[in-house]
């Protein structure tokens, strides 16, 4: 006589593969809400599902690049200039790298006094990168216009940072 | 759902994108240096960004733990590039990918300016890796673990979830990309791609010309906005639209490369593009690589005896 197992139909729903298919189920079900856009239910449920994002690196906050184009057609350029000569002796250097670039946008984008803060970093970086003389300074100049296709693009104010601090020795 | 995620498949593909994955970030590392060393000198941008914003909810870096960041810095970013060297030989394939996860979050999460969501993509990529490469789907070729292990040739397959982890991860990247941008009017009258175009001073390497060329351009805009939502999410699925599309997308990515100054974006999408690749197609690019490599060396063998006769 075969015995009747009545726990056979359990064993079968909590095996192992089941249980990592509702894992990876979980995992794509949290990576499809965490990229919708936010509304009053992803509002409710963002704590059920943010720390698991937040402690493995995933969180994704919009793959926005492009999503709206600014106007702003920024120029960005590094002046050097000698302290003893300030009036001739200089230069603008483009930036060509992306992602400076992109940290020096970043500088122009923010406001005070989060600004002052990344602009000193940057120009520290750059009076480091350019390996200058004690003599020698950097700026950082913003020539701007705002692109309109109609019209033409318009001009805006032109925007300078500067380090504030003069190091020693350099005053002569 | 049993075929999506349990169906056997081929580790090659996997192994071959493991090693390409060591490859880019030690270029990755190379290339963000610089940045990373203006945050984690002493008074970077670190104590800045701490200054100025919580780091969110259980985000979390080693530099949030330490006062003084620099000498670790160079630590963790020395164990950073080794453990890169390490998955790209496939040489302790698993404590690689651990340390590569831990450095990557570490060095990457307090580097809110000068970063976007390319780097993020990074390091979702890290994590993705550290599952596979623990549960040991990622070395099983092209790695010395391998090489040292007797039962190499006995572990040909793995279950199909290994890739569609990082396959999902890609589609859903221009699927959700599309989906936001149709909330722009910009994108809807077809005037984006001109503005993008534009941007001749900041963003774009030079002028193009096409901005003279509104319909072109809104012709632009749409295609663009139909390859992310429809046709890389949908067509990529099939076995035989498979390779058109992802050579369709190497072609979009190059061309946004070469006109505009991005970073890091292009390589990494790309380089994502190997999740969807095949047994055959990875042994005829190993082939290739392979081919290249002998003929390199043959060519400096050559130079060497002309030198010495």
């Amino acid at each position: 006589m075969v015995k009747e197992d009545s726990k056979a139909g359990l064993r079968l729903i909590f095996t192992r593969r089941n249980g990592f298919s509702l894992l990876l189920v979980l995992h794509f079900t949290v990576l499809l809400i965490n990229n919708l856009p936010h509304t009053a239910f992803t509002y409710k449920v963002d704590g059920l599902y943010l720390w698991y994002l937040n402690l493995t690196g995933q969180y994704q906050n919009g793959w926005g690049m492009y999503n709206n184009p600014t106007r702003a057609n920024d120029h960005f350029l590094v002046k050097v200039f000698d302290l003893r000569n300030q009036d001739k002796e200089y230069a603008y250097l483009q930036i060509e790298n992306p992602r400076e670039l992109y940290l020096v946008e970043s500088v122009a984008y923010s406001s005070n006094p989060l600004q002052s803060h990344l602009a000193r970093a940057y120009l520290m970086f750059k009076e480091k990168d350019l390996e200058l003389s004690q003599y020698q300074r950097v700026e950082l100049y913003r020539f701007s216009s705002s692109i309109n296709l109609q019209s033409g693009n318009r001009p805006q104010p032109t925007q300078v940072w500067q380090l504030e601090e003069v190091k020693e020795g350099a005053d002569e | 759902m049993n075929d999506f995620f349990y169906r056997s498949v081929s580790s090659k593909p996997l192994a071959f994108f493991r090693a390409v994955w060591g490859l880019f970030l030690i270029y990755y590392y190379l290339q963000i240096f610089w940045l990373l060393d203006i945050y984690y000198t002493e008074d970077g941008l670190r104590d800045v960004s701490l200054t100025f914003s919580e780091p969110p909810f259980l985000q979390w870096s080693f530099f949030y733990w330490v006062d003084h960041p620099t000498i670790f810095f160079y630590a963790i970013y020395v164990v950073g590039l080794i453990s890169a060297l390490g998955t790209l030989l496939g040489y302790y394939t698993r404590l690689c990918s651990v340390l590569t996860f831990f450095c990557f979050v570490s060095l990457v999460t307090p580097a809110q300016w000068g970063t976007n969501s390319a780097d993020q993509l990074v390091k979702i990529l890290s994590f993705l890796f550290m599952v596979t490469g623990i549960v040991g789907y990622t070395a099983r070729h092209y790695s010395l673990d391998c090489k040292h292990r007797a039962d190499s040739n006995s572990s040909g397959s793995i279950p199909a979830w290994a890739y569609r982890l990082f396959q999902v991860q890609l589609c859903s990247i221009y699927f959700f990309s599309a989906t936001s941008k149709m909330g722009y009017p910009v994108w809807h009258n077809g005037q984006a791609m001109q503005i993008v175009l534009t941007q001749t001073d900041s963003w774009m390497r030079f002028d193009t010309g096409l901005t003279d060329y509104p319909a072109f351009t809104a012709l632009l805009t749409t295609a663009a906005l139909m390859f992310e939502l429809v046709l890389f999410p949908l067509l990529v699925w099939f076995r035989r639209t498979r390779l058109w599309i992802l050579g369709l997308g190497v072609a979009f990515h190059l061309s946004i490369f070469i006109t505009m100054k991005v970073f890091i974006f292009t390589e990494v999408m790309i380089l994502l593009y190997l999740c969807f690749l095949e047994e055959k197609e990875v042994e005829g690019c190993v082939e290739r690589i392979k081919g290249v490599a002998a003929g390199v060396s043959a060519f400096c063998f050559r130079k060497e005896n002309q030198k010495t006769a």
